[in-house]
């Protein structure tokens, strides 16, 4: 059962409990009814007493006459009785009506005109016969003010119950018209409540619904109330769940890229292996199968087998100090050296490479006391390659190396030109990434296992330098500069 | 005659020394594009290991794989027949699957090569009889 659906149930339980309390209501207006009704007798009654008031009086009336005609002492007595009687009768009817100012005034009027008259015709019930015409006095003036008593009484007998009765009804109506009232409220608060409530939750479920399909920019309108602050946390936790998913994906398109780039470098690197260790092999075959014509023949294919075997040791050395830097393994001692002996040993093991290509190799410092604080060994390895580099990647013309101190930062600036063939602008930032090579077949005609470069900047920056690679593109050759921190002299 | 494309001279070297004193086969060492195709127009030669990297080999103008090579031997008419032994030290299986269909060459050796005499008897294979 939906939430709205469990809501509007719920007003009409409250709708039919309000109506169903006007059966009991109803009820007690009847009896109220009732009650009036019982109440109005007693005023009937007060109205059969104005008769039977009236009629004393006219009996009394009647007595004096008969007396007149007779004489008969009888009717005196009856007089009394009578106006007894009416006397009893009138504090009765006093009595009931007290109530009412009003009546209680005409009551009071007619009383006083039937005393006048009742002490007008006394006098004559007692006095003797004297067969003289006898002026008796009327009734009929009072008998208008009984008239005009029981006419007020009438009027109030019926003004005042359907006052009564008609006050009930209004009141039935009014209640009737509240429950109406109430019920259509009621019922418009339902359907602001079901409206504020049906669709921002139907917008969070679709919302929710288009996340879990993986749009994560999914938003909801934000109202203020507490769905709206719903709305606004929601929206927070998709711009969150997006961020993190994307700082995730990121992540795994790195990792996935650095496997991939991984896998590229063991291959390579298996590649490059394997071409050395094929020429070992080879001439070991050569050997092992006397197929040498002559001693020399052999000892030229033992020495090519040694030639191979270095080359071998140097990948694996490279490959191992690649890793070992990888796994922040490698630490450098640092000391001051004096660059000359150092650069003497470099020209001395690359002069014949160059040589052999007719490359002209220069190796020149500015003053002949350099010193720079560096691991030897180390300096030395990128020295090696990145001569060998610039040696390897030189077809003619002439590599040359340019020592010199750079006085405002207090380092010794090395800079490698060659005429080369060069390196195309957008390949000279990748140059220098890990296990990346430049792709074709560039690098792999002069072959190494393309960490050179990569290596050599770890170590430069391992020893507190830093290497940077210019070219002016393909065929114009290429130019590397690094530095190193200047070396005291203690 | 075998034609050894390979641009490492010492490979190439013990390789031409190895299949003509042990196998009695005559090899030749070449690797400029435009003369290969030559060789094999000519018809003398029998077989060719093809290295796939070669640095400095050109065709036409363009810098050439040995892969490629092999394709243009292979989908010439006049040097479709002569069969292509590709020799690589590209050893994982998924390279070499890849550079024998693209090549459309007859066979594979891995380099290093375990046994140079396996070598003469995938030459003998395919050599076809004159």
């Amino acid at each position: 059962m939906k939430i709205w659906h469990k809501i509007l149930l719920g007003f009409l339980g409250v709708f039919v409990l309000i109506s169903l309390s006007g059966v009991p209501t109803e009820t007690y207006y009847q009896r109220i009814i009732e009650a009036i009704r019982l109440s109005s007798e007693q005023d009937q009654i007060a109205m059969q007493m104005v008769d039977a008031t009236e009629i004393h009086l006219l009996e009394m009336e009647s007595c004096l006459w008969q007396y007149l005609a007779s004489g008969d002492p009888a009717n005196q007595k009856y007089f009394q009785d009578r106006r007894k009687h009416w006397q009893i009768l009138s504090e009765q009817m006093a009595d009931l009506l007290k109530a009412d100012p009003h009546m209680i005034l005409i009551l009071k009027r007619a009383d006083r005109a039937a005393t006048t008259w009742i002490q007008q015709v006394e006098p004559l019930m007692g006095a003797p016969r004297n067969g003289q015409k006898t002026v008796i006095p009327r009734l009929d003036d009072v008998r208008v003010q009984y008239q005009q008593l029981r006419k007020e009484q009438s009027r109030r007998l019926t003004e005042g119950y359907e006052y009564s009765v008609n006050t009930v009804e209004r009141s039935s109506n009014l209640t009737w018209f509240l429950r109406g009232l109430a019920l259509a409220v009621g019922l418009f608060t339902c359907w602001l409540v079901v409206r504020s409530v049906k669709h921002p939750l139907e917008r969070l479920i679709s919302a929710t619904a288009r996340i879990s399909d993986g749009h994560f920019d999914s938003t909801v309108p934000v109202s203020n109330d507490e769905l709206g602050q719903l709305s606004q946390s929601f929206n927070a936790m998709s711009r969150t769940l997006k961020e993190r998913t994307e700082a995730l994906e990121e992540q795994r398109r790195l990792a996935v890229q650095a496997n991939v780039l991984k896998t590229e470098f063991l291959a390579n690197t298996s590649h490059e292996l394997r071409t050395p260790l094929n020429t070992i092999m080879g001439y070991t075959q050569l050997i092992l199968d006397k197929l040498a014509r002559n001693p020399d023949e052999e000892k030229n294919y033992l020495s090519i087998i040694q030639q191979s075997s270095k080359h071998l040791l140097s990948l694996i050395n490279d490959v191992l100090d690649i890793s070992k830097i990888e796994t922040g393994q490698m630490r450098l001692e640092l000391d001051p050296i004096l660059l000359k002996p150092l650069l003497d040993q470099v020209n001395e093991h690359l002069r014949l490479p160059a040589s052999q290509k007719c490359l002209q190799l220069t190796i020149f410092q500015s003053a002949p006391d350099l010193w720079v604080q560096a691991h030897p060994g180390r300096l030395k390895q990128v020295l090696f390659n990145l001569l060998g580099n610039a040696i390897k990647f030189t077809p003619h013309g002439s590599v040359r190396l340019e020592a010199r101190p750079d006085e405002t930062r207090n380092r010794i600036c090395f800079e490698i030109r060659d005429t080369g063939i060069g390196i195309p602008k957008d390949k000279q930032q990748l140059l220098f990434q890990k296990f990346v090579q430049v792709d074709g077949s560039l690098t792999r005609q002069i072959g190494g296992t393309g960490l050179g470069l990569a290596l050599s900047k770890s170590l430069i920056e391992l020893m507190g330098g830093e290497i940077s690679l210019s070219s002016e593109g393909e065929g114009c050759g290429s130019s590397v500069v690094f530095s190193l921190p200047k070396g005291k002299i203690t | 005659m075998i034609l050894i494309v390979e641009d490492n001279e010492e490979n190439a070297a013990f390789l031409k020394i190895f299949v003509e004193r042990k196998g009695g086969w005559p090899c030749a060492i070449c690797t400029q594009g435009d003369r290969i195709v030559e060789l094999c127009q000519s018809g003398a030669v029998r077989l060719v290991i093809m290295d796939i990297q070669l640095h400095n080999t050109f065709f036409k103008g363009n810098a050439v794989s040995g892969v490629a090579l092999a394709r243009h031997l292979k989908t010439d008419p006049s040097t479709a027949g002569i069969p292509i032994l590709l020799a690589t030290a590209h050893a994982l299986k998924d390279e070499q699957t890849h550079f024998l269909a693209e090549s459309l060459a007859d066979g594979y050796i891995t380099k290093p090569i375990e046994d140079l005499h396996d070598l003469l008897g995938e030459i003998q294979r395919l050599v076809p009889a004159r």
